[in-house]
């Protein structure tokens, strides 16, 4: 999928974005909040989408949000106001980031990796702009490891695709397969909804 | 064998209130701010529990009911099986995109798709075998007490999974950061 097919499909899904996550948001917040409070130092906010969790960004924090839609960052600039953090938003692919090598101190995802079409590529461009040590924070759902749900995720992730996310995705290993270490793996809802805390090593 | 260990196990340091950690590595436990926030997560209100059910039961019921509406007992049992979860997970998905909104999309999701897939297999079978016998209000009560059932134990399930799976152990690459 080209990065215009990818930013037409999100540009869609931003119509009736908000409306399909609300229950989500409501049920989840406490995790996401947890997440967003190991923030430190310059950080960038990957697939910001319309900015709903602009408002979990600890005050004073210096964020940089990047999403491949212009629907949604156009959305999430509305919400800025909402937000204690100092945040600036760009339209980028993750997957080719234009900010330098070991610029940022964290990068922060939130239902992120389970719609980059390449993964590894993205989490290796996070890799690259973090700096040595560098923290990076992940509210992923995953492919389940429980035979009956994983087999399901992977039938659905047929038709999901087309409109939305994988269901199927192995993002822990390809955390290690980009280059991190992991520090931290929690499950929020079954085995399925992770929030991760990976780590790129200081000296490699 | 080893998962059901793993279940008991988490099972047992649920109910002992123990702290969420690793089982079977080297951990240290959550800062005190982060495991309040944690346990905060886990007393969700009612509203999401009483959700829960009543979408599954709701999922159930329409499942039974469309797979009744298309499966016969004269059909083959193979094929009314296959039909029969076909039909349940378009029915579930449906039933599912009006229930996100109010309960999340992953614990609607899950249990949608499993009373849909495996729901929709069983009522399937038993309308290929016995459609005539079982009346259409016992049908979708049936429905409803198996919708209901899927989400108790995908509740159960998710309070063995939930917690921290791995830590890295204090120490280790202390200096890093």
């Amino acid at each position: 999928m080209t990065r215009l097919e990818l930013a037409r499909k999100w540009d869609k899904a931003s119509r009736t974005y908000d409306f399909m996550t609300l229950g989500e948001k409501w049920r989840d917040a406490g995790s996401r909040e947890r997440l967003f409070n190991k923030i430190r130092g310059r950080t960038l906010l990957v697939a910001v989408g319309t900015g709903s969790d602009l408002k979990h960004l600890p005050a004073g924090a210096e964020v940089v949000g990047i999403d491949v839609s212009p629907a949604m960052i156009e959305r999430a600039r509305a919400r800025l106001a909402e937000s204690a953090a100092r945040v600036e938003l760009a339209v980028a692919d993750v997957q080719g980031l234009e900010f330098p090598s070991a610029s940022f101190d964290t990068a922060v995802t939130v239902c992120t990796f389970c719609s980059v079409p390449d993964p590894v590529r993205g989490l290796r461009e996070l890799f690259r702009v973090l700096k040595p040590g560098g923290l990076l924070l992940m509210y992923e759902h995953v492919r389940s490891r429980i035979g009956p749900i994983g087999f399901m995720q992977d039938l659905l992730t047929f038709v999901t695709r087309r409109f939305g996310p994988d269901l199927n995705r192995d993002t822990v290993g390809n955390l290690e397969r980009a280059g991190f270490v992991l520090i931290r793996e929690e499950n929020t809802y079954l085995d399925f909804v992770k929030l991760i805390e990976a780590e790129k090593p200081a000296t490699q | 064998m080893g998962g059901g260990i793993f279940l008991w196990e988490r099972l047992r340091r649920e109910a002992a209130g123990a702290p969420a950690e690793a089982i079977g590595r080297q951990s240290e436990p959550m800062e005190t701010e982060e495991r309040e926030l944690e346990q905060g997560e886990r007393n969700e209100p009612s509203y999401f529990t009483l959700g829960d059910y009543a979408a599954g039961a709701a999922s159930g019921v329409l499942v039974a009911a469309a797979v009744r509406a298309v499966v016969s007992p004269a059909w083959d049992m193979v094929a009314a099986m296959m039909v029969g979860m076909v039909v349940g997970l378009v029915v579930a998905t449906l039933a599912g995109l009006f229930f996100t909104p109010l309960l999340g999309m992953f614990e609607t999701m899950v249990p949608g798709m499993l009373i849909g897939m495996y729901g929709g297999m069983l009522f399937a079978m038993r309308d290929s075998m016995e459609g005539e016998v079982t009346r259409l209000p016992g049908t979708l009560l049936v429905g409803a007490v198996l919708g209901a059932s899927v989400v108790a134990c995908v509740r159960l399930l998710n309070a063995c999974l939930r917690g921290v799976v791995y830590e890295r152990p204090r120490g280790r690459g202390e200096g890093v950061r």
